[in-house]
């Protein structure tokens, strides 16, 4: 079964078609969670809100190709993430000032592992990591962040630079680990 | 240049994420079998109906409690006005209006002798009296047949109920007229409006009646009349003197609950 013929097939409430679609995206969306709520029992329930989410919705779906589908999910994943953290954890960000941080070195990054790197963002506090999460990783402008989160655009640049000092200081602490 | 290669490491790191090699242990085939339950089950109502739901009661229960005290607050702005005119005698005196036909009124009619015109002017500055409750509430019950009325009305089975809800006292004395005495006077036409029901031609909208009792000397315009099955009128001029808005009722629209709307509206 093809992506096409499983939107398809969704689009006229065909389980299998679901399934299939399910079958194939729930892994990448449920990391995607992950990385926004930490718990693996909340992203799963986010996941599954998620999906739920998109076949209510698949009418209004274009398929434009495989990627479509990945994009058009991963973004009603984020939103739902963003609507449980304003929900449940209270995502208070506050407009400080604007920070403009060291960069982080590509040189430890490199060295991490997938893995590692994800454990460095889910110990960022949860508003760093909201939008570090949206800037680096999905790819969002802070205009489209603010909007997002309802915070000024300067809020997000400032939170976003927080982020990286506190990666920056962690991967320092992670290579004079490795050093000695 | 070193912000945007920071950034495609994470993202392509994290990107190649896989929930394996991040050691999470994940039950597709539950989460599945939760999300097919979930899809299955029709929707119910969302979480806007419930809030409108609840809007809508909310104004409900606001429109019947401000209705509710409105009602209360006229009743004790007319207590207030008048002591003497307190909110119990209201109700019986309703009650009275409502039950007319099947219980017998508990006022005496009063029926006075035939006036003279020398009567009625010597009458005007002497009626100075205290005006009491029952005074206000005029009933004449079986009008005789007398001069003018009982020529037209020989069976005398027509009852005629007037009530004048006034608060006020009249500050100066007044002449004092029966309503059976009326029928006397030539720019009368409830008397007549009385023989037209008494016929079985009813055309009494929009009719004058002339009132002189203790309390004022007034003109209404008749807009409402009730009629029995008993051939009995019952004339109600719950009215404020300023709102002379009154509406008729056949046989057929006499119900309780209008009549008390109307007598509370009025009030």
């Amino acid at each position: 079964m093809t992506a096409q013929k499983a939107i398809e097939g969704c689009k006229r409430g065909d389980r299998i078609s679901q399934k299939f679609i399910f079958d194939e995206y729930s892994e990448g969306m449920l990391i995607i969670c992950l990385r926004y709520v930490k718990s693996l029992h909340d992203a799963e329930e986010l996941m599954q809100n998620g999906f739920f989410q998109f076949f209510r919705s698949i009418d209004r779906f274009q398929f434009n190709g495989e990627n479509s589908i990945g994009g058009w999910m991963k973004k009603i994943m984020v939103n739902e993430c963003l609507m449980f953290l304003r929900k449940n954890v209270g995502l208070n960000i506050c407009n400080d000032e604007i920070a403009t941080g060291p960069m982080v070195n590509d040189g430890p990054l490199s060295r991490l592992g997938a893995n590692e790197i994800l454990q460095l963002v889910l110990a960022l506090p949860v508003g760093y990591r909201t939008v570090f999460n949206l800037f680096v990783v999905e790819g969002y402008s802070h205009k489209e962040i603010a909007a997002m989160l309802n915070i000024a655009v300067g809020t997000s640049k400032s939170q976003l630079n927080k982020a990286r000092a506190m990666l920056r200081q962690a991967l320092e602490k992670k290579e004079t680990f490795y050093e000695k | 240049m070193k912000n945007n290669l920071d950034c495609n490491i994470i993202r392509e790191k994290l990107g190649s994420l896989d929930p394996l090699s991040v050691g999470v242990v994940f039950g597709k085939e539950q989460a599945w079998d939760k999300l097919q339950a979930r899809l299955d089950k029709k929707p119910s109502l969302t979480p806007h109906g419930h809030r409108w739901a609840a809007v809508a009661a909310m104004l409900l229960l606001t429109v019947s409690v401000v209705g509710y005290f409105d009602c209360s607050n006229h009743s004790n702005h007319l207590a207030k006005a008048n002591p003497r005119f307190d909110k119990p005698n209201v109700s019986i005196n309703a009650a009275r209006l409502l039950y007319r036909s099947a219980v017998p009124s508990p006022v005496t009619p009063q029926i006075r002798p035939k006036c003279t015109s020398a009567d009625r002017s010597g009458r005007r500055g002497t009626s100075k009296s205290k005006i009491s409750k029952k005074e206000q509430t005029f009933f004449a019950s079986d009008i005789i047949p007398g001069r003018g009325v009982g020529a037209r009305l020989p069976d005398s089975q027509v009852t005629v109920v007037v009530r004048l809800n006034s608060p006020a006292p009249a500050t100066f004395p007044m002449q004092v007229i029966h309503v059976n005495e009326l029928g006397n006077r030539p720019e009368n036409n409830f008397v007549r409006a009385i023989a037209s029901v008494a016929d079985q031609s009813i055309d009494t909208r929009n009719l004058k009646v002339l009132h002189n009792n203790e309390l004022n000397q007034q003109q209404f315009d008749i807009k409402e009349l009730l009629r029995f099955n008993n051939r009995t009128l019952v004339h109600t001029l719950f009215s404020r003197p300023a709102a002379h808005d009154l509406n008729y009722y056949s046989d057929d629209d006499i119900q309780p609950g209008r009549i008390l709307k109307s007598f509370f509206k009025n009030q």
